[in-house]
């Protein structure tokens, strides 16, 4: 291997082994990103000093909605345009502290909000897998291509597993409460948790010690109990019924998913179908949900303390023109939709039902957890899309992830096998806190869909 | 014979003395410059997480509490979301769906009749921004806002329509304001915001149960205010009414000045605030040793110390004035306990201490004279050791010291004199320098031996008792 074909991963690794100097490093990381984001647009800002300090040091990248002094925070908004936070996200104050080193901030739908399609005002990140098809987010594009070990993002309804599962990686979402939130821009407070994407599982076990535990901050953020490893005598895993009958489910998804299933059954691992009767509610629950607190969340966005501004005849006019111009299109539906389903007159009808809906899902699922050790689904009812399909898919993507986020409960998504050129992914739902556990399953899955996956 | 009767309730902000704000820690102190006490919570930027003051839970219980309300089983909060640019985050934190207190009520007096006013409720808030303007409002090109305000916490205390009048509405405020400062959690300044009142007014046939249209009143800065804004807004919806015609429901705006009310210009539609949980923020539940310990930390309310004294034989009018002021009634308390003449006492305070207090534009807490040292003053006199009249400057020079009153005798050489052997002496010598009018008294001109005492106390320089002078000199001029 020449050194000039390492990827940023490698290069890292070479000098925290002290085999590539830190001149070495300075010069090359920036030229490698640097392609990175001409060939698939994923970063919205990048780094200008390279120096890594005293190893071991880690590449990493953010989400461009988690805050950071050193850069620019863009939510991939207009709005936010040249917005600089006075503030760094406790998550990634505690990364840096454990050797990670922030190589830039990467693309994502603008604000979050957009179903993993990877779009925002700035630009449309594309799969190094296969460049026809969306990454679902830049972090995911610059981690598939060893560009940085992690990239943290945000997972509200299911986008960062979805975007990793895209681009055939491992993608973390922890329990809620795990790692702190402040510095997080969330569009939705209660379904919204600071996550990484990995090459492996690994990776993900390491990034996730290094980001979690209590913040003053974030009075949300718990310490986590002690890890109770039920699995060490193997474990039994739950399929939630109906799984297959998901509209939009493509037959590559299903056909990958029953190959991990019978391959947890060689494997001697129960999986048990069990009944669930929510499936077709899990997207317009965490709709309904994500659009009123996003309603809220995004108030804050009027143009008269930060960020961007158009002068208007008067107050309300200056609101109106400022967040139609700068609020891009998809945003605006969402956040019309979570006007429209918290207002006076339909707040039962939609917000209370949803989170009945809520409840009933958290309910069920902590009674499956109770009998079994994980649930397990396909992460997507589909493989990464192509620019032009995406449009028409930004609902239903979540159907999977979202119980996740309804529930408050660890999920981990690994890559299981190939629909033609492209990964797909299959998730596993745990216990709350019992992460290890679930990335201890996840590993499992990991070495061995190893044998399924054929490399493009 | 009147046709309507009013129907008055009455929603009261109360800012809480925290030493900071509701959900961050930046200072709530008074008199900073514009945006200095600000951070990325009560600034609402992007990614902040509010962190709940757990002392504004408290005093929000104490209040709670002290209205007589029940305790929520969750303290938890809504979002009311609406724009403008005093509004940092576009949504406002308040209690909308579980207030911390409910169902109490404040009894009070009104003109010799008790009255029970139900309270329905009281909840917490953060306080809005505070826009600055150029000149006048409408003629000013630009608004300027100051979030130092943003985020201190509020109380919202709101009553059940029970009041009929607006001196009942004032005489509540009033009562309302004693027993917050008596449970010490606000200022309760009117006049500089710290305590904030909107009335609901509206009239009804006498005798109806029903209610008619209402108005919300504001604008209303001082006690005074809020009886005269509510008597106007009366007066003008029964004009409407006698000659048939409807209230319009709308927010009013009193005019002090010009003494109306006039509907304010409406900035935007009818509010739909979309309240709904705030899901950043973790609910507290009160357990119930806390509120127990809150409950017993709350000092005697002014109702039970009210029927106390008057237990002790005071008069009504002395109880308000004594009441009216926890401070002044603690001092009279202890004060009380090692000096039994409650009317004395009473008088004293009432007179001499707040006298002096109100001349030197302080408060209880600042006096250097204690309560003790009052008592033992008053004991000194009643001992006969000084005059009351002297008494008065020794109690200025107390006053003005933080001394001891028998210090403070001793130092002016004010001993009264009681002796009477030293006393018969002068008595001897004025009687001897005074031939015509002890002549006139001998003539039954009794009233002359006022003249014969005056001039003893001006031998001893007023240090003479007078009751004593009086009666050697009256039985020196009668046996001779």
């Amino acid at each position: 291997m020449t050194r000039d074909n390492l990827t940023v991963k490698e290069l890292f690794c070479l000098y925290n082994r002290g085999a590539v100097t830190r001149e070495e490093l300075k010069v090359k990381v920036p030229e490698i990103l640097e392609v990175i984001d001409n060939r698939y647009h994923a970063f919205i800002s990048r780094a200008t000093d390279f120096d890594p300090g005293v190893p071991p040091a880690y590449p990493c990248v953010a989400a461009d909605n988690i805050c950071t002094e050193s850069l620019n925070t863009t939510c991939g908004s207009e709005m936010l345009l040249d917005y600089r936070s006075p503030f760094t996200a406790s998550a990634l104050d505690k990364a840096r502290s454990s050797g990670f080193f922030l190589l830039g901030k990467t693309n994502l739908d603008e604000f979050g909000i957009g179903d993993c399609t990877g779009r925002s005002f700035f630009k449309t990140t594309f799969n190094p897998l296969s460049q026809d098809h969306l990454a679902g987010s830049g972090a995911a594009a610059v981690v598939a291509v060893g560009g940085a070990v992690a990239g943290f993002a945000s997972d509200a309804r299911g986008g960062l597993r979805q975007s990793a599962s895209f681009c055939g990686l491992t993608g973390l979402k922890p329990t809620y409460g795990r790692v702190s939130r402040r510095g997080l821009i969330e569009y939705a407070s209660s379904l919204d948790q600071v996550g990484v994407i990995t090459a492996g599982v690994d990776d993900a076990t390491f990034a996730l010690r290094c980001i979690s535990g209590p913040d003053s901050k974030d009075p949300a953020s718990q310490e986590s109990p002690p890890d109770q490893d039920s699995t060490a005598s193997g474990f039994r895993v739950a399929v939630p019924e109906g799984w297959d009958r998901v509209s939009g489910l493509s037959a590559g998804v299903k056909s990958v998913f029953n190959k991990t299933l019978s391959l947890l059954a060689e494997l001697k691992v129960e999986a048990a179908e069990v009944p669930f009767s929510y499936l077709p509610l899990v997207s317009i629950t965490a709709a309904i949900i994500g659009a009123t607190e996003a309603f809220s969340n995004l108030a804050n966005y009027d143009g008269v303390r930060f960020g961007k501004r158009m002068s208007g005849d008067h107050l309300q006019d200056m609101y109106v023109k400022t967040r139609t111009a700068f609020f891009g299109r998809r945003v605006k539906e969402f956040l019309t939709f979570g006007a429209f389903v918290s207002s006076g007159g339909n707040y039962r009808e939609y917000f209370l039902w949803a989170q009945q809906n809520r409840g009933a899902i958290q309910r069920r699922l902590m009674a499956i957890l109770k009998d079994y050790d994980f649930l397990l689904l396909p992460t997507l009812p589909f493989t990464a899309p192509t620019l032009a399909e995406s449009s028409g898919l930004v609902n239903g993507a979540d159907v999977y992830t979202a119980l996740a986020n309804l529930a408050g409960l660890p999920a981990v998504t690994v890559p299981a096998g190939f629909d033609g050129r492209l990964p797909v992914g299959v998730q596993l739902i745990g216990r709350p806190f019992a992460e290890a556990a679930l990335l201890k399953a996840a590993k499992l899955l990991e070495e061995q869909g190893g044998r399924e996956v054929v490399a493009p | 014979m009147k046709r309507f009767e009013p129907v008055i309730g009455l929603e009261v902000h109360v800012e809480l003395l925290t030493e900071t704000k509701l959900f961050c820690r930046c200072a709530t102190a008074f008199g900073a410059l514009p945006n200095e006490q600000v951070c990325e919570i009560c600034l609402g930027l992007p990614g902040h997480r509010p962190l709940l003051n757990k002392k504004a839970v408290e005093y929000a219980i104490r209040a709670a509490l002290a209205l007589n309300c029940e305790i929520a089983e969750q303290i938890d909060f809504d979002r009311k979301n609406y724009f403008y640019c005093d509004l940092p985050k576009g949504y406002q934190i308040s209690q909308f769906f579980n207030p911390t207190g409910t169902n109490g009520y404040v009894d009070m007096v009104v003109n010799g009749t008790a009255r029970r006013i139900r309270i329905r409720q009281i909840h917490m808030e953060e306080d809005v921004g505070k826009l600055v303007h150029q000149g006048e409002i409408m003629g000013s090109a630009t608004s300027r806002v100051d979030f130092n305000r943003a985020g201190i916490p509020l109380v919202e205390i709101v009553t059940q329509p029970d009041l009929r009048s607006a001196e009942e509405a004032r005489i509540f405020l009033q009562k309302l304001r004693t027993i917050l400062l008596y449970a010490g959690v606000s200022d309760c300044k009117m006049e500089e915001g710290s305590m904030r009142c909107d009335a609901n007014v509206s009239l009804r046939p006498v005798g109806s149960g029903m209610l008619g249209n209402k108005t919300e009143l504001k604008n209303m800065n001082s006690f005074r205010s809020v009886q005269r804004g509510i008597e106007h807004e009366i007066e003008r919806q029964e004009e409407i009414l006698e000659e048939g015609g409807h209230v319009i429901p709308e927010t009013r705006h009193f005019d002090e000045n010009r003494g109306l009310t006039r509907a304010m210009r409406s900035k935007f539609q009818a509010a739909d605030y979309r309240c709904f949980p705030d899901p950043n923020i973790i609910p507290v539940i009160p357990d119930k040793d806390w509120v127990a310990r809150i409950r017993e930390s709350l000092p005697e309310m002014p109702d039970s110390r009210t029927a106390r004294l008057t237990g002790l034989g005071l008069p009504p009018y002395d109880v308000e004035i004594i009441t009216s002021d926890r401070e002044l009634a603690d001092f009279y308390d202890a004060a009380c306990a090692s000096y039994r003449e409650a009317k004395t006492l009473s008088n004293w305070i009432m007179g001499e201490f707040v006298r002096l207090l109100n001349a030197g534009g302080m408060k209880v807490s600042e006096s250097r004279v204690t309560p003790g040292q009052l008592a033992a003053l008053l004991a000194l006199v009643d001992n006969g050791v000084i005059s009351g009249k002297s008494a008065k400057e020794v109690f200025e020079e107390m006053f003005a010291t933080g001394k001891d009153a028998e210090a403070v005798i001793t130092e002016k050489g004010l001993t009264q004199i009681s002796d009477s052997g030293e006393l018969e002496k002068i008595a001897n010598k004025v009687i001897a320098a005074n031939p015509a009018v002890v002549a006139d008294f001998k003539n039954g001109k009794t009233k002359a031996i006022g003249f014969l005492v005056g001039q003893v106390m001006k031998e001893t320089r007023g240090q003479a008792n007078p009751q004593v002078v009086n009666k050697i000199l009256a039985e020196k001029l009668n046996n001779c």
